[in-house]
């Protein structure tokens, strides 16, 4: 019979405590004035610093937020449960941070950094990355060069997004916000299978539990959790996890940018989390500013989107970075990025309201969603009359700016022109045409959900539309052609889609496409 | 300790007049008094605090306690803040001013915590370790609580050195709860 000796169990609990000390360390300690609403007021602390996390005596912890004549203001990141007036609160000498390592990936977890997917710990070699961290300076940066394929034809065209860029995605609810997101996410999938990942972060803010299952569910389905981490802090969290969420994400997606990978993140919804901040200030009874958000809402959003950034290629450069994590030293590698999607809500379409302005203000673009084109059945709803990219051009890929050229502006042309279309056989000829083409090209523009296109089929049929050879093919039949003329691509033409996404446009492709494309019409023609 | 900001001016003032005045140790003895009588009473505080009662009330009855134990220093200063209605906040006066007495006299002043009550030979043991990390004279407030088990607390200003069972006992279970 198998024996446990007792000095085995004793070495067993031994190694389990390794960390554990038990000699008693000078600590600095405040008491308690006061707790309620998720907001402790503190009278000691006298050398704590703003940012600091404190610890109470249940192992709740707290981050320090104000700084007062007669006492210090902190939040706390979980329950208050039974602290009590006059507790004692220690001092930690630390900031907030979560802990990342390459096994977060396909993980969802919360602010603090735990799993709440039920999977267990996270495991592997974990680096500690701070919340707060400064974004890196100019010489650590280099200009958007390469492109984030968002899989949906719209904006690879026209927006295009490129990789370290911030690019807002504004509507009101209901217009599919959440899905242009989670589409960019699932487009990366063709990188993943490639060996290239692109790490993405979906950072879901003050949001349903069930909506976020739904969203790990979608992913999960379409293989995109394989590179994919999830940071959630649901509507029922307190407010401090839900405004320091998206800095979590961040610490995440910086994780990968330092360590010269490209991430992407999706911020689901900054208005939620400006809510969530106006809330905290309050309660800490900072003056309040307009529609009662705090003076430093702004630099709320400034500072966690300027840690979006393309890094210097050089890794000499990189290595010398302002501000990196301790743990991080030794580990930078440059060329890494950090895209940043930030969903903004607006409320009936107002993009005038403080909080969309501010945010407006500081990405490197926007893409409007409209509820009326969502009704109308242009879906995805974007506009693409008011939406911009200010400096994605430069990572556009060479066949797809070609090609694309002359979409925006043939849209617009279009948009113009649609009031007369009510006249029908009054216009003249090269105002039908232009109605005809931009009819065919908002078809061509509409993408089912979760169904993100690859880039050189994106870039062959709007070859197709913006060329105007589609001008046989009815309205309502060029979704049809669509996939036709595609799967036809896929099957015979597979060199001329290899050239198109290498960037290349010469006359052999355009010929090839023509060709096909016209052949193809010849059969829909009524 | 805290309390509001006009208490430390009140206390500021009845110091540096009483400096003036050469009677520190003796307004010292009387505002002792005075925090000793407000912590045993909490029927006279929550006299002093309520509203309803009328200002040459508590003037009357502050008086008929203290008349014959304080100096006048103390007492006519009694009658300003009970003219002033801030009668409400003496405790915390007299508190500020015992904070600011010993930063006057750079006495440093010691919080211990035990499980049992010190006796006399560890009570110097602990003075003399608290004087070693203490500039001037060393005063000692000593509190017995049960939930410690066993070591103690030392609490001096906002550093303090725990080494008692319960709060190990603690870090022990909380390292469990985060290795499993």
């Amino acid at each position: 019979m198998a024996e446990v000796k007792p000095a085995e169990v004793s070495a067993i609990l031994r190694e389990q405590l390794a960390g554990f000390k038990s000699e008693a360390e000078l600590e600095e300690v405040g008491t308690v004035l006061q707790i309620g609403d998720g907001i402790a007021r503190i009278y000691g602390l006298s050398n704590v610093q703003s940012g600091e996390l404190v610890e109470f005596e249940s192992g709740l912890q707290a981050i320090v937020l104000n700084l007062e004549e007669d006492n210090v203001g902190a939040v706390l990141l979980g329950s208050a449960g039974k602290i009590k007036e006059g507790a004692t609160v220690k001092r930690t000498g630390k900031i907030a941070s979560i802990k990342v390592g390459e096994e977060i990936v396909g993980r969802v977890i919360n602010t603090l950094g735990h799993p709440i997917d039920g999977k267990g710990p996270i495991g592997g070699e974990l680096f500690e990355m701070p919340l707060e961290r400064k974004a890196p300076g100019v010489i650590y940066r280099q200009p958007v060069s390469e492109p984030l394929q968002t899989g949906i034809k719209a904006i690879d065209s026209m927006i295009p997004v490129g990789r370290g860029q911030r690019e807002l995605i504004i509507g009101d609810r209901q217009t599919g916000k959440t899905t242009v997101a989670i589409d960019t996410i699932i487009n990366q999938k063709e990188f993943y299978d490639r060996g290239e990942p692109v790490y993405c972060i979906y950072v879901a803010i003050g949001q349903k539990a069930s909506t976020v299952a739904g969203i790990v569910q979608v992913l999960e389905k379409a293989g995109a959790m394989a590179y994919t981490t999830i940071v959630s802090a649901n509507a029922s969290d307190p407010s401090p996890m839900q405004f320091y969420a998206p800095f979590a994400g961040a610490a995440v997606g910086e994780y990968f940018r330092d360590t010269g990978r490209p991430g992407l993140i999706v911020y689901d919804d900054l208005s939620k989390q400006a809510v969530a901040y106006r809330e905290v200030s309050l309660l800490l009874r900072r003056p309040p500013g307009r529609e009662a958000y705090p003076g430093d809402v702004f630099f709320l959003h400034s500072r966690l989107l300027e840690r979006a950034a393309k890094v210097n290629s050089s890794d000499v450069i990189a290595q010398d970075m302002n501000d990196l994590p301790e743990s991080l030293k030794g580990k930078v590698k440059g060329g890494g990025s950090l895209t940043a999607l930030p969903i903004i809500e607006t409320q009936a379409s107002d993009v005038s309201a403080y909080i969309p302005t501010n945010v407006i203000s500081i990405t490197d673009g926007q893409i409007f969603l409209e509820p009326n084109l969502f009704l109308a059945g242009v879906r995805p709803a974007i506009n693409v009359g008011i939406s911009v990219s200010r400096v994605g051009g430069n990572a556009q890929i060479k066949s797809m700016k070609k090609v694309s050229g002359t979409l925006k502006l043939d849209q617009a042309q279009y948009r113009e022109l649609e009031a007369f279309a009510k006249f029908g056989s009054d216009l003249d000829a090269a105002t039908m045409g232009i109605l005809e083409k931009g009819k065919r090209n908002v078809e061509i523009l509409k993408q089912g959900q979760n169904a993100p296109l690859s880039v050189e089929k994106q870039t062959a049929i709007i070859f197709c539309g913006s060329k105007g050879i589609l001008k046989d093919v009815p309205v309502d039949r060029v979704k049809e052609f669509e996939a036709e003329y595609l799967g036809l691509l896929a099957a015979q033409h597979q060199d001329i889609l290899d050239g198109l996404r290498a960037g290349k446009l010469d006359d052999n492709i355009t010929e090839t496409l023509e060709k096909v494309c016209l052949n193809l019409a010849a059969k829909y023609k009524a | 300790m805290g309390g509001s900001r006009a208490a430390g001016r009140y206390a500021k003032s009845l110091l540096s007049l009483s400096i003036e005045q050469n009677a520190l140790e003796d307004v010292n003895k009387d505002m002792n008094l005075v925090v000793n009588t407000c912590k045993s009473s909490s029927d006279l505080m929550l006299l002093l605090k309520s509203p309803i009662v009328k200002t040459d009330k508590k003037q009357a009855i502050l008086s008929a306690i203290f008349s014959n134990k304080i100096g006048k220093l103390v007492s006519s200063f009694i009658d300003i803040i009970t003219q002033k209605k801030r009668e409400a906040i003496i405790l915390d006066i007299a508190l500020a001013f015992s904070e600011q007495y010993n930063a006057h006299k750079n006495i440093t002043s010691a919080k211990v915590s035990t499980a049992i009550t010190l006796d006399k030979e560890l009570k110097s043991k602990i003075m003399a370790i608290v004087k070693t990390a203490s500039k001037g004279e060393v005063e000692i407030e000593e509190e017995v609580n049960k939930d410690l088990i066993g070591g103690l607390i030392i609490k001096i200003d906002d550093q303090q050195v725990d080494s008692s069972i319960h709060s190990k006992l603690q870090k022990l279970k909380r390292e469990f709860n985060t290795n499993a």
